[in-house]
């Protein structure tokens, strides 16, 4: 690929087919709710209502979006790198639940010095959680879709029996830890939104991952690793240490995902929090994990049908999860678009010989 | 004694579900192509079978409809992996997300429930006992009066062996994995030889997803699966396909599980017995990853 590819059309007509099969993705979700007995009226109105309709609203939207470009460059970058990292979720809660535990029990830093503790904990925490799968692959082999999966579940268990024994906030009646303290919080941008200072911290991941993929010779390199072990290793990429760093920076991200949410949302580490979005992140890296923007493209585009989802739940009792259906029929749609195209024009071209002929 | 003996009839009941799952998984591993749509195949295939079972009044109608839901989506995942040739392991992981959205929609927008579904018209799988066994009361308590899927499912460890190691089509199933050029070669179609190995283990998840609902919990719940089918691609990867490996690791994992819910919370808070399955497969998966290039056959 040149530069001019990477940065100019390329990206943009592919940026363009993905906002056709998108948009094709919604019709077929209001045809499926109509189908199903719900109004398109009224879907649309529900959509609306939970994502443009205030600032309140978009800023939540916002907010979720932060989330969810994280998780996403957190499958994204092992996956360019050639190694699966279905593991977001876990590395999400690990990472959240240090970040809890710094902002509770770390007192009398300045506000700065505390946030920048309990986000570098917690991506560290993140990391080493994604190390354990990336060791257990690079040195003996072991299939990491299996075990970052399975490390999900072991994260949720530990961190649950953490935050149900000996973390839990004393008197409290759910599972969670205490407040963290004042000086621990990401400041509020919008009244009672969910919106806080952490999407600073996210633009700034973003930025960095972008230059690590653009600039520097380790985005060079896990691009040649992802599409070419072989290759790759003739022309002397450091394989293990280029996926192992991959990997440990995905989890990094994730757990940097999970402090956002915790000093920005919360403010505390509830059992539970956040779950499922890791998956939406594995997702958006399997279309689109060749190019940075591209994530922040259909990250935009998933953060919308999240948001869209929570208005169709409170207004219509359509199952939240309604959005990862659409987000299953966008990735298939797209993973399979030039071939369906291929197919459908290679029809037109048929259907038009016998045409001619007849 | 007692004790022992409800340990291990949880461990057989527990088995099931990962065995039939990792046997079906087996016919994909063996044809060259793994299976990674497990977990999806076996959620909807337990939802599937259980609302059709209430609303049939019948078992044996959650039985069918729980196995042609599994195979309907093994057709898409085929259809997408085989003929669109998009990459099989997105397309599986896909395909789980999918499944477990339509899931909790389906429960959502037709019964109203959040995460579980249970009716009191739901028949489940009947139990059955070998006759000649009765007279025996070791071998009666050990092995009879299990769900109907579970004698069944060591029976399909026999039926795949046969399968495999002495059918022209089990020649040909691991022909497709071992040499697929031979196999064009001879004129047979790889594709059509993994088709079927798509919906046959398509169907055996989704016996598996139906023993979860109509077998061991008598209700559908959205987190019933909880990584099972992951466990069980584990469970194929590891023993590269062999029914006997299968069989063996299937039995270990179950005896696992079983352990895992039977520790008393007393001794121990209950998420570490809960975690053990989960670390196992990871223990497991790795040591057997070291020797796997001995008999794993090779890719693609």
């Amino acid at each position: 690929m040149t530069t001019s590819d990477r940065f100019g059309r390329g990206v943009l007509r592919q940026a363009l087919s993905f906002v056709i099969v998108i948009a094709l993705a919604l019709v077929m979700g209001l045809v499926m709710l109509a189908l199903d007995g719900f109004a398109p009226g009224d879907v649309v109105r529900s959509v609306y209502s939970s994502t443009f309709s205030s600032s309140f609203r978009f800023a939540n939207m916002v907010s979720r979006l932060v989330v969810i470009v994280l998780v996403a460059l957190a499958a994204a970058v092992p996956f360019k790198a050639g190694i699966w990292n279905i593991g977001g979720d876990g590395q999400m809660t690990v990472g959240g639940f240090i970040a809890a535990l710094v902002g509770f029990y770390v007192t009398g830093l300045p506000p700065l010095a505390h946030i920048g503790f309990a986000v570098i904990a917690a991506m560290i925490g993140g990391a080493l959680w994604a190390a354990i799968p990336a060791f257990l692959r690079l040195r003996y082999k072991a299939n990491e879709i299996v075990t970052t999966i399975m490390m999900n579940y072991l994260a949720v268990l530990l961190v649950g029996y953490l935050v149900n024994y000996p973390f839990r906030a004393p008197g409290s009646a759910n599972a969670e830890t205490s407040l963290i303290q004042n000086s621990a919080v990401l400041t509020r941008l919008v009244t009672l939104s969910n919106l806080s200072t952490g999407i600073y911290l996210a633009i700034a991941a973003f930025l960095v991952i972008c230059v690590l993929d653009w600039v520097t010779s380790w985005g060079y390199e896990w691009k040649v690793l992802g599409a070419n072990d072989e290759f790759a290793r003739y022309g002397g990429v450091r394989e293990t240490k280029m996926r192992f760093l991959a990997m440990a920076i995905g989890g990094g991200l994730a757990g940097l995902s999970g402090a956002i949410q915790v000093l920005g949302m919360f403010y505390k580490y509830t059992y539970g929090m956040g779950g499922g979005v890791g998956f939406t992140g594995v997702l958006i890296a399997l279309i689109a994990a060749n190019s940075p923007i591209l994530i922040l493209v259909v990250s935009m585009i998933f953060a919308f049908l999240v948001g869209g989802a929570i208005g169709l739940e409170a207004r219509l009792g359509v199952a939240t999860e309604f959005s990862s259906i659409l987000q299953g029929v966008i990735i298939l749609l797209v993973i399979t678009r030039s071939r369906i195209w291929g197919a459908l024009s290679a029809l037109g071209k048929r259907g038009k010989r016998y045409g001619e002929s007849g | 004694m007692e004790n022992l003996v409800e340990f291990l009839r949880a461990a057989i009941r527990l088995t099931t579900p990962l065995l039939l799952a990792a046997l079906g998984g087996a016919y994909m591993q063996v044809s060259g192509v793994p299976n990674v749509g497990m977990e999806g195949m076996m959620l909807i295939a337990a939802l599937a079978g259980y609302i059709a079972s209430f609303i049939a009044g019948s078992w044996v109608a959650g039985l069918i409809f729980g196995v042609l839901a599994a195979m309907a989506v093994g057709l898409v995942y085929a259809f997408f992996s085989l003929r669109l040739k998009a990459d099989i392991f997105a397309i599986g992981i896909t395909l789980n997300i999918l499944m477990g959205g339509v899931a909790a929609y389906v429960i959502r927008r037709y019964y109203d429930q959040l995460s579980v579904l249970r009716s009191p018209d739901a028949v489940v799988l009947p139990e059955f006992s070998f006759r000649a066994l009765e007279g025996n009361p070791i071998l009666n308590s050990l092995l009879n009066g299990y769900s109907l899927l579970v004698p069944i499912s060591f029976l399909l460890v026999a039926v795949t062996f046969i399968i495999f190691y002495k059918t022209p089509f089990g020649f040909w199933l691991r022909a497709a994995g071992s040499n697929p050029l031979a196999v064009s070669a001879a004129g047979k179609s790889v594709t059509g030889i993994r088709l079927a190995a798509f919906l046959i283990s398509a169907a055996f998840c989704g016996l598996a997803g139906v023993h979860l609902s109509l077998g061991y919990l008598g209700m559908f719940a959205l987190s019933l699966v909880a990584g099972r089918g992951f466990v069980a691609l584990a469970i194929v990867l590891f023993g590269s396909g062999n029914p006997t490996t299968v069989l063996i690791s299937s039995l270990i994992f179950g005896l696992a599980d079983a352990a895992s819910l039977r520790i008393p919370t007393e001794l121990i808070p209950p998420q570490f017995p809960l975690m053990l399955p989960y670390v196992l497969t990871i223990l497991a998966i790795t040591i057997m990853s070291r020797f796997a290039r001995s008999f794993v056959s090779t890719e693609q």
